[in-house]
């Protein structure tokens, strides 16, 4: 009887840590994991709009292969800041090197009062880069570290700036193996 | 020195007993029965299959006609080719392909069903590393695809019963972290296949083994007899059990013993006759013979329960 106890604990604590494994313990991937190419790929998609997120935004479509993103952290020191959140930058991930072996991120370029993908090595200016990401339900919001302003994307699929955080585009994060 | 001239004693007096040292053997192929079936022996009339589905993606109707002709001539596979074709019966055919329902025994008709589905659940899930104190929502979309068929299969009997046999798949592959999403193109080639191999075993009833058949050393007075069972080996290996039969047939009637029975009784199992093996083997009972004429006799009975007309060969 008391076996039976014991195996039956130990199959219902190998279900949730069979759970637990399952769930991402962050969305953020590592250097080291960049390195590995261990990369967490989601693909981040606005469905007001119904586009996703990367430098030509496209429609999403089910049963396509669609653009995918990750998240780093640059600076470690940055890593949380409490009951706020985390500065996160957004790279689009590329799988055909083809030529275009560059990093490209997520940028809010001040200077052109604009935003979009930039490869990092002509990135001046760092926290350009980094986004504050802010829950509100099940949907992220991408609030930029160098104004303070909010990602909006248009029904034509462009990227620009608000204030008003209730103007901002609510993002859906789609893990994807 | 001793012991060769102990060997010697020894050959001799078995000589002078009349014992004919035949001791051969070789290996054979014998039949037992895997499972029942609802055919019964004779005429077998098909309708084709009613798809009573949406889709139409396996030929469900070649399969069931492929099934019958293989049913046709049960025992003559590899098997019975390996076994010299010595058993009378296995060549028989037990069914044949009626030309319409009223000239048949049994009457096979049916439909199947074959769905295709492809769908995907969507779960949310918040990171989990209790460091962070403002966790991230993220989302899974589990693309899943689902195949499952049915194949009804009814018998209506010449006497109106009915029974049925029924055949299903069904394989659901979900897209989770580590396991691949299979396509429904290669889920659908899983159901033909696995449809395939249901039919291909749905009437076969009988299954094939090795033994090892050993003569007995018999005892023969007869000079004459005793000169012909000399070749008692070489009729055993080339097959040719209805003369080698006949020859211990003969030595048993002349010289009646245990040993030429149990001969005669191997010569009987070796052409299928089981009732007249068991007979004679009932003479030298020995436990794997007698577990061996079970079997063989649980399949010979069941032949004509189903009403297979067996011919029996004598010697």
């Amino acid at each position: 009887m008391n076996k039976a106890k014991v195996l039956i604990v130990l199959l219902f604590s190998l279900m949730i840590s069979l759970v637990a494994e399952a769930q991402l313990s962050s969305v953020v991937t590592s250097r080291d994991q960049v390195i590995q190419k261990k990369i967490k790929t989601f693909i981040v998609l606005n469905e007001e709009s119904g586009f996703v997120m990367t430098q030509s935004p496209v429609k999403y479509k089910v049963d396509d292969e669609m653009p995918l993103c990750y998240f780093t952290i640059d600076n470690p020191a940055n890593l949380v800041l409490p009951n706020i959140g985390r500065y996160l930058v957004v790279h689009e991930l590329k799988k055909d090197a083809g030529g275009d072996q560059y990093d490209w991120v997520l940028e809010n370029n001040c200077d052109e009062k604009d935003v979009f993908f930039s490869r990092t090595k002509f990135i001046t200016v760092e926290n350009s880069t980094w986004w504050n990401v802010l829950v509100d339900n099940d949907k992220v919001l991408f609030q930029s570290m160098v104004n303070h302003g909010f990602l909006k994307i248009d029904e034509q699929g462009d990227f620009s700036m608000v204030d008003d955080r209730n103007a901002a585009s609510r993002w859906k994060l789609i893990y994807v193996y | 020195m001793y012991f060769k001239a102990k060997e010697i004693v020894a050959a001799l007096f078995l000589l002078c007993m009349g014992h004919a040292l035949v001791g051969q053997s070789d290996v054979f192929y014998t039949f037992f029965l895997e499972k029942e079936i609802n055919l019964k022996a004779g005429g077998v009339f098909v309708h084709p299959l009613k798809n009573v589905g949406a889709e139409n993606p396996i030929d469900v109707n070649s399969f069931l006609e492929k099934s019958i002709e293989k049913a046709c001539l049960p025992l003559a596979g590899d098997g019975n080719e390996k076994a010299g074709n010595v058993n009378a019966w296995s060549q028989m055919p037990l069914f044949w392909q009626a030309t319409s329902p009223d000239k048949a025994n049994v009457v096979v008709s049916g439909s199947y069903n074959i769905e295709k589905e492809s769908d995907a659940e969507v779960f949310r899930f918040y990171e989990t590393n209790t460091a962070i104190s403002n966790p991230i929502p993220y989302f899974e979309v589990r693309p899943k695809n689902r195949v499952s068929a049915e194949v009804i299969l009814q018998y209506k009997y010449a006497d109106g019963t009915l029974v049925s046999d029924t055949l299903r798949f069904h394989e659901i592959s979900e897209r989770k972290k580590n396991t691949k999403l299979k396509s429904m193109e290669k889920l659908l080639a899983e159901c033909q296949k696995a449809l395939e191999y249901d039919f291909r075993k749905l009437f076969l009833f009988a299954d094939y083994e090795t033994a090892k058949f050993s003569l007995e050393k018999v005892k023969v007075s007869d000079k004459g007899l005793k000169e012909e069972l000399k070749s008692a080996g070489d009729l055993l290996k080339g097959r040719r059990i209805a003369d080698l039969g006949n020859l211990y047939k003969r030595i048993y009637e002349n010289e009646p013993s245990k040993e030429a029975a149990f001969c005669l009784g191997i010569c009987y199992e070796l052409v299928g006759n089981y009732p007249m093996a068991a007979k004679y083997y009932k003479q030298m009972p020995e436990f794997h013979t007698i577990a061996r004429m079970k079997k063989s006799l649980i399949l010979f009975d069941y032949l004509q329960s189903i009403g297979a007309e067996l011919k029996l060969e004598e010697f």
